[in-house]
């Protein structure tokens, strides 16, 4: 009984989350407001996960949560588009936080400078600094100098004094100032951070979007799932070798059966992926766009529009590049005047940049769903669709360029011209009219 | 007899699980602290370009932690840190940081900003330095 009670007692005093705090008041929790991204944040509570580094079954991988919000206000026809924009940063502000947490390099410039100009009497002139180094009379000048100075006399006469008086105001004012001046301590803080990195395999595996009428506020948010297998993935769709895709043991629903039905196709932006009915890893993506006017033309192309931005969130998958960069500068400025009075003037500057680049050729990507919807928030039309890829219409793709790229086949072909005999014809066709069916 | 043997074999199983346990909890070293931004209604890339820059200040007042052990910390050290940085660069590599919002009120956002002190690299600066610094001063 000693042994065990000695090795309960270890592990309490090594017991090491050794995280130092440092205290600070939380405040109260107000109910009319709500974290950004909550709901992301709870679906990764759910299925036991952190942000980070996860571990499962002795495999690692990355879950980050990518928050937006929507600038748009709910009343303007680009309120859609702006949800669409705003899960596009919602991504990239979870690639970009992966970066960072790869690694990230800060860099620090403090300064704090004094000065202090102290003057008390009248200046004296400066006779030995002063000599003057010209000629010391008017028969002494060059013909060159004597023509300078005619040029200076007859200037001066045509310039109003008015002009004259105010050459050089407001030098004499900031000078005046300056001479009020004691001393003066500027204090720069600045702190530049930068991340870059190129992100492959980060498929989305939950989206949100919370839209609050009452302070116009939009927030999207999804949850991205990074792991080694997801790399190896994206970079086999990029090299064609589709072995590395197939598990034919791990089928599931055909493609099509995957895709969201009805208001759950609202929320849903991203890439995903999954197997397919032959075990194949394939990606679903999921975009939408508002269609601006009640017109075909209009809809054609909301749903172009979305198209694009489907494929393209394919190309991201397999591989982007993506930067950030923020700085901030704090200045803080302490001027002691000449009177007493003590002025003190602070500024601060905070600049962040997040670029992302992806580029790359999609073969056998298809429209398997297209739809147009009223939506939820805004009762406004939305058009939308979902992208799909898979190893099997790649290599359909790939073989139907093949084909087309290969020259016709010249011989064979008859240019002998038959005269043929019109017959009157008259027929129609039907199906699925059986009336015991209607 | 069986009874006997069951209790010392669930004994032994026992401790031995105690042990593993202490092991796998042992010293996982964090910097936690919370911070807070004052609530003026500003829009999301406001508020989220605030917290990335005060999370970054934050990381660069405590990247002295990445040359000391915890039993070392103390305030000490922390000004004579402040004083370091003063009128010189210093380039800091850090991995695994995050900075998260943990409540909002009327007044205030609150954010959490998270590191482990063994994931950051000063550049430009060695610990001699900094301990010698530190002696003068």
């Amino acid at each position: 009984m000693k042994k065990l009670l000695i090795l309960l007692a270890l592990p309490c005093s090594l017991y090491a989350m050794e995280v130092f705090e440092e205290e600070f008041p939380d405040g109260e929790i107000q109910e009319e407001y709500s974290l950004d991204g909550q709901a992301c944040f709870d679906y990764i509570d759910g299925k036991g996960w952190s942000e980070g580094e996860n571990t499962r079954k002795g495999k690692s991988f990355y879950v980050g949560v990518g928050i937006g919000s929507s600038g748009a206000s709910m009343q303007q026809v680009s309120y859609i588009d702006s949800i669409q924009n705003a899960f596009i940063r919602a991504q990239m502000n979870a690639k970009t936080d992966m970066a960072e947490n790869q690694a990230k390099q800060i860099t620090s410039e403090i300064s704090n400078e004094f000065v202090q100009s102290f003057k008390e009497g009248v200046k004296p002139v400066d006779v030995v600094t002063n000599n003057d180094l010209e000629a010391q009379n008017y028969e002494e000048l060059s013909v060159y100098q004597k023509m300078k100075l005619l040029i200076h006399q007859k200037l001066d006469e045509s310039i109003s004094s008015e002009n004259k008086d105010k050459v050089g105001e407001n030098e004499r004012e900031l000078q005046q100032e300056i001479d009020s001046i004691l001393s003066q301590n500027v204090f720069r803080d600045s702190i530049e951070a930068t991340a870059s990195s190129n992100i492959r395999g980060m498929k989305v595996v939950y989206s949100n979007l919370s839209a609050k009428p009452n302070s116009n506020k939009t927030n999207v948010c999804n949850v991205v799932v990074w792991s080694e297998n997801f790399v190896k993935y994206a970079d086999a769709m990029t090299t064609g070798n589709f072995k590395v895709l197939s598990n034919p043991k791990k089928k599931k629903k055909p493609l099509k059966d995957q895709v969201k039905k009805g208001d759950a196709l609202m929320v849903t932006f991203g890439t995903f992926m999954d197997r397919d009915e032959n075990g194949d890893m394939s990606i679903l993506s999921y975009a939408q766009s508002g269609i601006k006017s009640s017109t075909s033309n209009s809809q054609q192309a909301a749903i172009r529009t979305a198209k694009l931005k489907a494929e393209r969130a394919i190309i991201q998958f397999r591989s982007e590049n993506v930067e950030v960069q923020e700085k901030i500068d704090n200045f803080e400025i302490t001027t002691e005047k000449a009177n007493g009075m003590i002025d003190t003037y602070t500024e601060e500057n905070i600049d962040r940049r997040q670029r992302a680049s992806a580029n790359g050729t999609l073969q056998g990507s298809k429209v398997i769903h297209r739809w147009v919807q009223r939506h939820p928030v805004t009762s406004r039309p939305v058009a939308g669709v979902v992208v799909s890829w898979s190893p099997s219409d790649a290599n359909f793709a790939k073989s139907m360029k093949e084909t087309l790229e290969k020259e016709p086949d010249a011989s064979g072909s008859s240019t002998e011209y038959q005269v043929i005999q019109p017959q009157e014809y008259d027929s129609g066709s039907s199906g699925g009219d059986d009336e015991d069916d209607f | 007899m069986i009874l006997d043997l069951l209790v010392a074999m669930m004994k032994t199983i026992f401790s031995l699980l105690i042990l593993i346990l202490s092991f796998s909890l042992f010293s996982q070293e964090l910097f936690s602290t919370k911070f807070r931004i004052k609530n003026e209604g500003q829009n999301f890339f406001k508020l989220d370009a605030q917290a990335a820059s005060l999370s970054n200040n934050i990381i660069r007042n405590n990247a002295f932690l990445s040359f000391i052990s915890p039993e070392e910390v103390n305030k000490d050290f922390k000004s004579c840190w402040k004083k370091f940085i003063l009128n010189r660069s210093v380039k800091i590599e850090i991995k695994k940081s995050k900075y998260k919002q943990i409540a909002i009120n009327n007044e205030y956002f609150i954010y959490q900003t998270t590191f482990n002190p063994k994931d950051v690299n000063i550049i430009n600066v060695s610990l001699n330095q900094f301990k010698n610094f530190c002696k003068i001063n």
